[in-house]
């Protein structure tokens, strides 16, 4: 490699050769500048996330639920949260499998029955969710030792609160509550899509006056699943639709009509 | 053979350059996820995949945009020639934080599904008659598949055994790639955000990276116009220059009418004549300069005999070369390219012609 003296006052850039002052000095300053840019833009855009909720997924043990298997119309698990003597009080816990599928498959056969389910649990705003783990045995029914006769499975009490119209975005319940965080959106659409198709159960999520953010489970107006052609093309696009809202139990669920969803 | 492939040997430059670059991807995607978490953290704290994505994503972009102002940046100041010497690792790096976007965001959003991941990426949304609906990933995965074959034949490899006319068109496919690059991050990741000013953002850089190549088109335009020569002598020599007007060791660049350029190279009290045109990359060698007697690349560094356009052994790259004589301090050159590697007898000034 040959040094050249007179590089300096016709200065020529070459690899291999010594650099001259001028483009040295240049480069010296202008990759720092560059990096230094990078940087910045990684600072600037890495701190404009918005609150992506306080929804968890914990992985870090399984958990054992025991509940009345129930198809809502989507898998969930009827827990009993309270016998005081009086009425006894239940929690839904939505059932989902692992990946972007549903429990139907091992919630579906047991409806109606008492179920001991192990899996993850998945944590949002005071709703749960239980990601099964361990093939068929994920789910079990109980055996009742004593041989007594078995209990009826709890029929949770349904109330209409009224038809609405609502603005806001079918998202799927497993993502939007701790898998996936965000779980939202059009970067999220084909998730959503592939989670939705799969099984795990839709949602809406909306605001209500007060700027909260309110979210409903997502059935046909009969109750029966809202999978179906008119409604997947519209997940995580922000619409407006029209329907019944109705409490299930401890669960809101939004009855909608599918043909009156327009994409705002 | 295999030499010919290698002119541009590891040197103290390139391994300062691909640090440089390397250490600014490291920087970038720390910065992106540590400033991510200690915007959001304990319960509502961000996953860390999507991060990823996020900064392998935006990484790729602005990296993109710096790859591809370096080309005219160093046509319009020669000043910017030591980004252009080590471009190539810079865009196969960029390559390599674009892929791993790209597996990322196909596992975490693609996979684990009743849909094949690749089939998820174009089917699951099929909104292709929407623009805000509109499917992105699959311009993603497009411009994707043009940067492969990009970055599977930028080895000299392809260069030597595609003609350059070939290699040089089918480099060109970058721009597509990069306006699918642009529409991808608008409708996608920017569909998403309430403000719209990453969307402008990411318009200001495909504006920014349009004006400078017109800019520096029309600038090469009106240099050959300036240029512009008339046959005189009524046959076949051209008066290209005076010869006091090329300096020593440099060129003179003459267009022709056909859009040929010859660099005419003064050098050692002789003066020859071979193509503009670098058999490496197509750089422009009339702006390059005699090293150690070759005329040599600006662009990263090739050498050229000027008396017979030929690389010293053991390098095998030719150029073609033109006839030149010097008449009344003028020199003149005969257009008709001579085979690439002809030795042609330099002009000798103060000679007799
Ligand atoms: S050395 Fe690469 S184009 Fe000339």
């Amino acid at each position: 490699m040959t040094d050249h003296p007179s590089n300096d006052k016709d200065p020529f850039y070459v690899g291999y050769l010594t650099a001259p002052r001028r483009f040295a000095v240049f480069s010296m300053i202008l990759i720092p500048v560059l990096v230094g840019v990078g940087i910045l833009s990684a600072g600037i855009i890495g701190s404009s996330h918005r609150d992506p909720g306080t929804g968890i997924w914990d992985l870090s043990q399984p958990i054992e639920l025991v509940g009345w298997a129930d198809m809502a119309p989507y898998p969930v698990l009827r827990v009993q949260t309270m016998d005081d003597g009086l009425l006894p009080t239940y929690e839904t816990v939505f059932v989902v499998s692992e990946g972007k599928i549903g429990a139907g498959d091992r919630i579906g056969p047991l409806a109606g029955r008492e179920v001991k389910a192990t899996g993850f649990l998945i944590e949002r705003d005071g709703m749960r969710m239980l990601e099964l783990v361990g093939g068929m045995d994920a789910v079990q029914e109980m055996v009742d030792v004593r041989g007594q006769p078995p209990e009826l499975p709890p029929t949770p009490e349904t109330a209409s609160l009224g038809t609405y119209t609502l603005k806001g975005q079918i998202i799927d319940s497993k993502c939007y509550l701790g898998v996936m965080k965000p779980g939202e959106g059009k970067p999220h659409k084909s998730c959503a899509t592939l989670c939705i198709i799969g099984g795990i159960p839709p949602m809406f999520m909306t605001q209500n006056a007060e700027g909260e953010r309110m979210v409903y489970l997502v059935t046909d107006p009969d109750g029966s699943s809202a999978v179906k052609q008119g409604m997947t093309e519209y997940i995580a696009d922000w619409i407006e639709v029209t329907g019944e809202i109705e409490t299930q139990g401890d669960v809101a669920v939004f009855k909608i009509n599918r043909e009156t969803i327009r994409r705002l | 053979m295999s030499h010919g492939y290698q002119a541009v040997l590891w040197n103290k430059h390139k391994r300062t350059y691909d640090l440089a670059v390397a250490g600014g991807i490291v920087a970038y995607i720390g910065t992106f996820i540590g400033v991510s978490m200690a915007t959001w953290s304990g319960p509502n704290i961000l996953s860390t995949e999507i991060l990823l994505i996020q900064a392998f994503g935006s990484c790729a972009f602005i990296m993109l945009t710096i790859i591809l102002s370096i080309g005219p940046l160093a046509r319009l100041n020669s000043i910017f020639n030591p980004l252009l010497y080590n471009r190539r690792h810079f865009g196969v790096m960029f390559f390599i934080v674009a892929l791993a976007h790209v597996i990322i965001a196909t596992f975490w959003y693609h996979g684990f599904g009743i849909v094949n991941p690749l089939v998820s990426i174009l089917s699951m949304n099929s909104e292709y008659d929407r623009i805000a609906q509109f499917p992105f990933e699959s311009l993603g995965f497009v411009a994707l598949l043009i940067l492969f074959v990009m970055a599977a034949t930028s080895h000299d490899f392809w260069l030597a055994n595609l003609k350059p006319g070939v290699w040089k068109a089918m480099h060109m496919f970058v721009y597509v790639a990069y306006g699918l690059l642009v529409l991808h991050v608008v409708l996608g990741a920017l569909q998403a955000e309430r403000s719209s000013l990453y969307t402008w953002l990411v318009i200001a850089s495909a504006v920014w990276l349009t004006v400078l190549h017109v800019l520096t088109g029309a600038r090469e335009t009106s240099k050959d116009h300036h240029g512009a020569v008339a046959a005189r002598d009524g046959g076949h020599w051209m008066a290209v220059a005076a010869l006091d007007d090329i300096p020593n060791d440099r060129a003179r660049i003459v267009p022709m009418k056909d859009g040929e350029r010859i660099a005419v190279f003064k050098y050692d009290g002789k003066v020859s004549a071979v193509s503009n045109v670098c058999a490496h990359q197509n750089g422009p060698l009339g702006e390059g300069k005699i090293v150690d007697g070759c005329i040599t690349c600006p662009w990263h560094g090739y050498q050229y005999n000027p008396d017979n356009g030929q690389s010293p052994p053991p390098f095998t790259e030719k150029i073609p070369t033109y006839k030149v004589k010097i008449e009344g301090g003028h020199v003149f050159v005969d257009p008709t390219p001579l085979p690439p590697g002809t030795p042609v007898a330099p002009a000798i000034i103060g000679g007799n012609a």
